[in-house]
């Protein structure tokens, strides 16, 4: 059945209306999990609040097993499912920068947008100075553009660069996820509490 | 330890453990034997000689024709803008933006019906759209455009139409239907030429 | 502040379990309604176009006039036009299983009986192709086309009691092309538009332009 825009099941004209959606779902979401507060997704990185972890973990293994069990019932093609292409130089710089970022300004683009939303100043400062980087780096893109490209791999799949089948890696990747809420848990009560 | 996240946790595990033994599915883009068979029913992938002839005349820029035919064959007499992708190389990678064009209309043709048919069954287990095979091939193409054939005196007013549509038709191809590129035909002034004796090549 | 308070976290999380066990319903639901497909490709695309580039799986008018007189029980007619031409006629021991039934539960073991191959044919030769590559694609092998298809046969072998052409092939060029294409020219060029009962006056008037036309 699915992937329903590239089958021509729905119309490509649904794909912003579907954005929409999907978009309001998500800060809804990030809301729900706190995370309009700089304290606390900045608490990841000192040891006092690892919620931003545990979401964006769980997020991505819920999806995963829907996928992965959709695939099997025949509901979507994940053959067909877009796959970024990784281009290893950069994925590590960005991370880098998106890190630094993240650690100084207390949020990342989609929830200095629910901070903003709900009237944090330094949210709109962060959104704001997300589109001065965003200038910056097109006036100066030709500087960028080979370092950009750079250590090209193509769509790579995780467990086919490791050799092993999907659902293995995805029980691997549950369980590793399952620990690391542990120990997190562990840490988070040992920390000292941050009022916030 | 919460009792809630305890079962969340218990539940992804087993779910996990569920994936690691799920058979690998490869779907690929293919429609389904039952929908292939529902298609061989209807002849509606068919188009006929005179509209392959309507076609190329209005020069109709949506139409694109493939020749399943040996390249020596191909060399020897093709029809106007039609690509010839060979009978052994129908799946070859190189040929598939000729034959999978969006908003194209792709009409196969051989000698005969039969390789065209073959060609028509392989792409349309591939999903591609829009395929249709030239009925007759060019056995039926000599005999109804090249060569019309008259109707008897007793024939309906139908039949004499068609027949002066072929016979006009025939003039057309009869000139140069060797090799001619699509856009080279597409102009106002008349785009058939005579190349009695370079048959077999097409440029000028 | 306050909007994040622990006790406002204990609430979200209270929830949770209900939406493991939603998530859970779906993919119960998923596996109870997903069923085997009844038709499954046996060969792949490309083994399919290797099967057809091969040309082996067919069976020629003379074998099959002879597998007709002698009631050959390893070989069985499969008539794949609808009944009513059935009923006007057919081969001698033939069955009838129109096509828009190939596929179907009623027929199923006649496909799958490996020890009979079945002759199939329809009108023509390229009406059968079809079918037989869908059931070779579904992994039944055991099928033959008849080359030439029924009409060659009831024109020249059934109405005459013995073979009496052997022109059956399909693909074989019957012209010239390029030949008759110099024949019928006669010198003569219309343009695109002049495809009505004036075209022969209109197309001699620009022959001698016409050279240049589709050279420049």
């Amino acid at each position: 059945m699915g992937p329903l825009i590239t089958q021509g099941i729905i119309a490509e004209n649904w794909n912003f209306i579907l954005a929409f959606v999907i978009g309001i779902g998500f800060g809804f979401v990030l809301e729900q999990a706190g995370f309009s507060s700089s304290r606390k997704l900045a608490g990841v990185f000192y040891g006092y609040d690892f919620v931003v972890l545990r979401v964006f973990f769980t997020a991505a293994i819920t999806a995963m097993t829907g996928m992965i069990f959709f695939h099997y019932f025949g509901w979507i093609d994940l053959d067909l499912v877009y796959v970024n292409p990784t281009f290893l130089t950069s994925a590590i710089l960005g991370g880098v920068i998106m890190g630094m970022g993240f650690i100084v300004g207390g949020f990342c683009p989609g929830t200095s947008m629910c901070g903003a939303a709900i009237g944090k100043i330094d949210a709109m400062v962060f959104f704001a100075s997300l589109f001065v980087g965003i200038f910056i780096f097109g006036e100066t893109y030709s500087m960028w553009e080979e370092l950009m490209y750079a250590g090209s791999l193509g769509p790579r799949k995780v467990f086919d660069t490791l050799n092993m089948s999907q659902g293995l890696f995805a029980l691997l990747l549950i369980v590793v996820a399952l620990v690391a809420f542990y120990i997190t848990a562990r840490i988070e009560k040992a920390a000292t509490k941050v009022e916030y | 330890m919460n009792k809630k996240y305890l079962f969340l946790s218990g539940l992804l595990i087993v779910l996990g453990i569920i994936m690691a033994f799920l058979p690998a599915k490869k779907y690929g883009v293919q429609i389904s034997p039952e929908n292939l068979l529902l298609e061989l029913t209807d002849d509606t992938r068919f188009v006929s000689t005179d509209e392959v002839a309507l076609y190329l005349i209005e020069a109709d820029p949506q139409v694109q024709l493939i020749d399943v035919r040996t390249p020596e064959e191909f060399e020897l007499f093709s029809l106007p803008g039609a690509v010839n992708v060979p009978m052994d190389s129908l799946l070859n990678p190189n040929f598939e933006p000729y034959v999978d064009q969006v908003g194209m209309k792709t009409v196969l043709y051989s000698n005969g019906s039969v390789y065209a048919s073959q060609a028509w069954m392989l792409y349309r287990r591939k999903a591609y759209s829009n395929i249709y095979i030239m009925k007759g091939g060019l056995n039926e193409w000599v005999e109804t455009i090249l060569k019309p054939i008259a109707p008897a005196a007793t024939s309906p007013k139908e039949a004499f139409d068609l027949y002066d549509t072929r016979v006009a038709a025939s003039q057309f191809f009869g000139g140069g239907s060797v090799v001619v590129a699509p856009n080279s035909s597409s102009g106002s002034k008349p785009a058939v030429q005579r190349k009695k004796k370079k048959a077999a090549k097409g440029g000028c | 502040m306050g909007h994040n308070h622990p006790k406002d976290h204990q609430k979200i999380a209270y929830k949770l379990p209900l939406i493991g066990v939603a998530f859970l319903f779906v993919i119960i639901v998923g596996f109870v309604t997903t069923k085997e497909p009844e038709h499954k490709y046996a060969l792949s695309v490309a083994d399919m176009h290797k099967a057809v580039i091969n040309h082996k799986e067919t069976l020629t008018p003379e074998e099959a006039v002879k597998i007709m007189y002698s009631n050959n029980p390893a070989y069985r007619f499969v008539d794949l036009r609808n009944p009513q031409d059935f009923i006007n006629g057919h081969i001698d021991g033939a069955v009838n299983i129109p096509l828009q039934n190939i596929l179907s539960e009623e027929y199923q073991s006649l496909w799958e009986d490996t020890a009979i191959t079945n002759i199939l044919y329809a009108n023509s030769h390229d009406k059968a192709c079809g079918p037989w590559m869908l059931m070779k694609q579904l992994g039944h092998n055991n099928n033959r086309i008849l080359l030439g298809g029924y009409n060659f046969f009831k024109n020249n072998v059934m109405d005459n009691f013995t073979l009496r052409s052997n022109n059956y092939q399909d693909e074989v060029a019957k012209y010239d092309y390029a030949k008759i294409v110099q024949e019928t020219s006669g010198g003569q060029n219309v343009s695109s538009q002049a495809t009505s009962k004036k075209a022969p006056p209109v197309a001699r008037k620009k022959k001698k332009g016409a050279a240049q036309g589709g050279c420049s």
